[in-house]
């Protein structure tokens, strides 16, 4: 009886369908409801990184105060949930990065050994592979997408300008100061235009190492440092450091 | 009946379209349209009624595309959108409208036999009434309905038992 019921539920509908018209309306919303889902959660992503990094300026960017904090050997320097720890310690080049771990304070770029470089597609600019290396990391634990590793940069230099193949150093991709040499962590900016009360507050919660809210988190910027002139190739004159403090004897 | 399966295949053309692929939503969209639609009209009774609550599922579901979990079916996440959507269209007090054959009238080219069942089910109660739909119109398993809907298998399998029980009374009290 039962059977014969859902057999007649199934033969009654069977050979009903939809219009042509509606099949076509149909397809067409689900394309322009796609493709705004889409676009959508890119800016939702944007909103993501910028929110990650809002908390990396509070680790950061609170200066010598929160040095203490950041420069241990078991704490990158910038934020990392405990999968992104994970992901860092399994990568070799990252674990050893010296601008991401700073057991010891700033270490001298002449005193560690070099690292790859990292090659981007062509045209990208320093600003974008810096911003597209610390957001990897930060996010995922990982070198950024698109991105290649490559043999080592000469000595002392950090961007490879080329319209082909741009390559950044991965010892000290953010730079390192003249004449000290000591490597640089990446800096966090907060824009001139924002009203002095948030910019207050966002730099409080910076130094307090406090979460920003989504709003505030936008705000805030990976800064792209300047270069001097000898840390980018081609380069018209070798950078003067000043010679690395003598190894602490044992 | 099954042929909305292919789940690794929908996977993989929901991934391109969140990316923006539109080829990729267009290919979903015609993959699943004509059966979700009948969803809707067994549920509505009417195809103006199944053509809106289609209209308005496809645009909230992909819409949303970035809320599907990837392993799981598709056929079953859209087709609890569209249900749920003409669920709403069939419960809420509408405005009354004088009656138009060609507009809320069922297709011409139904026989007898098949109005009567689609007239009965539309007399039973919406929860079970989905069950019913979803289980032996479109043939979804029982836990594909049960995920779909939020519901425990077993709360499926009573409900339909249920349902079962309720058309079968009204097809009775239709032919008598």
């Amino acid at each position: 009886m039962s059977d014969g019921l859902e057999n007649r539920l199934r033969d009654a509908f069977a050979p009903s369908g939809p219009s042509d018209e509606l099949v076509a309306a149909a397809r067409g919303r689900a394309v322009d409801a796609a493709s705004a889902g889409a676009r959508a959660t890119r800016r939702r992503g944007r909103r993501r990184t910028f929110a990650v990094l809002a908390v990396a300026g509070a680790l950061v960017g609170g200066g010598a105060a929160a040095a203490a904090v950041v420069f241990d050997r078991a704490e990158p320097t910038v934020p990392a949930t405990a999968g992104t720890r994970a992901a860092i310690a399994e990568s070799g080049i990252l674990a050893s990065a010296p601008w991401l771990f700073q057991a010891e304070g700033g270490q001298a770029i002449g005193a560690v050994p070099r690292l790859p470089s990292l090659r981007f597609p062509p045209r990208t600019t320093y600003r974008e592979a810096l911003d597209a290396l610390v957001r990897s990391v930060i996010t995922d634990g990982t070198l950024p997408d698109g991105a290649r590793v490559a043999r080592p940069l000469p000595p002392g230099v950090v961007w490879k300008r080329s319209r082909g193949a741009p390559r950044l150093d991965l010892t000290a991709p953010a730079g390192y100061t003249r004449p000290g040499g000591i490597i640089q962590t990446p800096s966090f900016t907060i824009p001139g235009w924002v009203s002095s009360a948030d910019a207050v507050r966002i730099g409080k919660a910076l130094r307090d190492g406090t979460p920003l809210g989504e709003d505030e988190a936008l705000l805030v910027t990976v800064t792209t440092p300047r270069l001097a002139a000898c840390q980018m190739l081609p380069r018209r004159a070798p950078c003067r450091l000043a010679p690395p403090p003598p190894a602490p004897r044992s | 009946m099954r042929a909305m399966r292919g789940h690794s295949a929908d996977g993989s053309l929901v991934a391109r379209a969140r990316a923006g692929d539109r080829r990729a939503a267009d290919e979903l969209a015609v993959r699943h349209v004509r059966q979700v639609w009948r969803a809707a009209y067994a549920i509505t009774g009417r195809p103006d009624l199944a053509d809106d609550a289609v209209q308005d599922g496809f645009e909230r579901a992909f819409g949303a595309l970035d809320q599907f979990d990837l392993s799981r079916p598709f056929a079953p996440w859209i087709t609890r959108i569209v249900v749920n959507r003409a669920l709403s269209i069939v419960t809420r007090a509408r405005p009354t409208e004088e009656f138009d054959e060609e507009r809320h009238g069922a297709p011409a080219d139904l026989p007898a036999s098949d109005l009567e069942v689609a007239d009965a089910l539309g007399r039973i109660a919406p929860d079970r009434r989905v069950v019913v739909v979803m289980r032996i119109v479109i043939g979804f398993s029982p836990q594909e309905t049960a995920d779909a809907l939020g519901i425990a298998v077993g709360t499926v399998h009573s409900r339909l038992h249920r349902g079962l029980a309720d058309l079968r009374e009204a097809l009775e009290m239709t032919v008598s």
